[in-house]
């Protein structure tokens, strides 16, 4: 039995190499020939419309499922066909995905629990967790007795326990009221420039993918369309695709492009 | 009633006191009084008589056989039960339909025909019997035939109780178990077992029900010998046709007191886990 990395040293570099992935017996390509790197301890932000392939990709860096044909490579290592618990991937669902039979703090521990951990390293690791998360004192709850926000950290945080070298996010706010939704959006920023865990955040919304990211990669019924940074993007669509795609930002929002990231801030709503 | 209280629902009161009353109505004409006729007959001659009846010799050798077709055929159910609902709701594999409907085949087959077919399978006549028989396998008339009956018709309970359950829950969950880094034995103990514990207790408390009720099947494969091959419904049915009514309903209380420790553990898990919900 090969050895799960239970405390990975660095994060890792994601390479993509002509990645395709087809559904229903080659009838529909969900991923056509994507090549992407993103660089370690950087945010992408995969943008693109419901259809376009962006969930299927994530899907593969996560080893949930297999491309047809490509690389994925972590650090220089091929994982293709490593599968999912041995690739050293946090992966926080659409839906959280969270156990519904074991408390907060026995979800985040479980990652450590079946890598068998020690005891108290346990402990200290699902402890310091939770104070990252800002839900200390929720530990001995259900997780059917916690906030939408506050599941949402907590499938976070038991992505990140066991230290993965990659993150990888499927529209994590996806099921959140919009409030909570801007809020979360802030907190995961500054969560990821403190961690600087290489991370894929899967959205199809164009003002979070801008305002959060590193990069940006476009995609579009399974082709990668522009991948760039957020400044870059907003400056040089590049295709009519994205640039239509970006259109209702651009037309809501300023765009004040300091440093890393681009804030956005709305116009007042006409009402 | 001074205070109003307010109600989700607006049917008016005479609805809800039909309702209840009918339910409660069925209940008692269904389940109430045919237990308390089982009981009152079972005490007529005294509790001494009946203390005698249930601590004959002869009701203790079925009351054992019982327990013991139970120890037996409602763990090898859990196993195939708990195997087939898994592979059913995760997988998609051609003859997946057929299975599903071959599940159910025990409901649908009368089980007097459940148990003539071990007879004809197992049997002194039949194509292997004899070789059976002669490397003393006795399987026909004997308590390894009244099992095998037994775990033919109990088996669809669990596997049913299940099935939905597993579907139900999707796969994610088990996604989310496998990226978090468990194998697949670690998964299925930890996160798809756990996921359908009320629905699997549900199958379990059945199947056991059924398990001691059985008669028709049994009863074919059994061959009524009094103290070897007699289960409490079979003994009961002799006790009744020898005119012994409260003998035979005091050996009936104790198949009522056999679902009642049942119904008991089912309701302690479910509230164990309502607690640990609270």
């Amino acid at each position: 039995m090969t050895a799960l990395p239970s405390r990975s040293t660095a994060p890792a570099a994601i390479d993509i190499r002509n990645v395709s992935k087809a559904f229903a017996h080659g009838a529909l390509a969900a991923v056509a020939d994507v090549s992407l790197r993103i660089p370690a301890g950087q945010l992408l932000a995969l943008l693109g419309p419901s259809g376009s392939g962006k969930t299927t990709l994530l899907r593969i860096l996560a080893g949930l499922e297999f491309p047809d044909a490509g690389v994925v490579q972590f650090d220089g290592v091929d994982v293709t066909d490593r599968p999912a618990r041995l690739r050293g991937v946090g992966f926080v669902f659409q839906s959280y995905a969270l156990f519904r039979h074991l408390t907060v703090a026995e979800n985040i521990a479980f990652p450590l629990r079946v890598r068998h951990r020690p005891r108290n390293e346990i402990r200290a690791r699902v402890e310091e967790l939770l104070v990252l998360m800002q839900i200390e004192g929720l530990g001995g709850r259900r997780v059917t007795q916690v906030s939408g926000g506050q599941a949402q950290r907590v499938a976070l945080a038991r992505a990140l326990a066991p230290h993965p070298a990659v993150l990888l996010l499927d529209e994590p706010f996806g099921a959140l009221d919009t409030e909570v939704r801007q809020e979360l959006r802030e907190w995961l920023r500054r969560l990821h420039d403190e961690l600087r865990v290489t991370s894929v955040l899967v959205t199809h919304d164009q003002e979070e993918a801008l305002a959060i990211a590193d990069l940006v990669a476009v995609l579009r019924a399974g082709h990668l369309e522009r991948a760039a940074t957020p400044a870059e993007i907003m400056a040089r669509p590049a295709s009519a695709f994205v640039e239509r795609f970006l259109s209702t930002t651009r037309a809501g929002a300023r765009c004040t492009g300091t440093g890393r990231h681009l804030e956005i801030a709305h116009a007042e709503p006409a009402r | 009633m001074s205070r109003r209280r307010v109600r989700p629902t607006d049917d008016p009161a005479v609805v809800r006191w039909v309702l209840t009353a009918l339910a409660l109505g069925v209940f008692g004409v269904l389940v109430g009084l045919p237990v308390a006729v089982v009981v009152a007959g079972a005490l007529r001659h005294g509790v001494e008589a009946y203390l005698r009846a249930i601590t004959d010799p002869l009701t203790v050798d079925a009351l054992q056989l019982t327990l013991l077709v139970v120890a037996v055929a409602v763990p090898v159910n859990i196993v195939f039960g708990v195997a087939a609902a898994w592979a059913l709701a995760k997988f998609d594999f051609p003859g997946r339909a057929a299975l599903i409907t071959l599940i159910d085949l025990p409901f649908a087959v009368s089980p007097v025909i459940s148990g003539l077919v071990f007879v004809l399978l197992f049997g002194g006549r039949s194509l292997i019997g004899p070789w059976l028989i002669a490397h003393g396998w006795h399987i026909v008339f004997a308590p390894a035939g009244i099992i095998l009956a037994t775990v033919f018709v109990t088996f669809p309970f669990v596997a049913r109780e299940l099935l939905p359950a597993l579907e139900a829950a999707g796969r994610t969950n088990e996604e989310a178990a496998l990226v978090c880094g468990a194998t697949g034995w670690q998964t299925f103990w930890r996160v798809t077992l756990p996921n359908a514990r009320g629905a699997l207790l549900a199958g379990v408390a059945l199947a056991t029900a059924r398990a001691a009720g059985e008669f028709g099947a049994v009863s074919v494969v059994s061959g009524h010998i009094r103290g070897r091959t007699n289960t409490l419904p079979l003994h009961i049915e002799i006790l009744y046709n020898e005119y012994d009514f409260s003998g035979a309903l005091a050996v009936a209380t104790l198949l009522v007191a056999l679902a009642l420790v049942t119904l008991a553990i089912r309701w302690a898990v479910d509230a164990h886990a309502a607690r640990d919900a609270a």
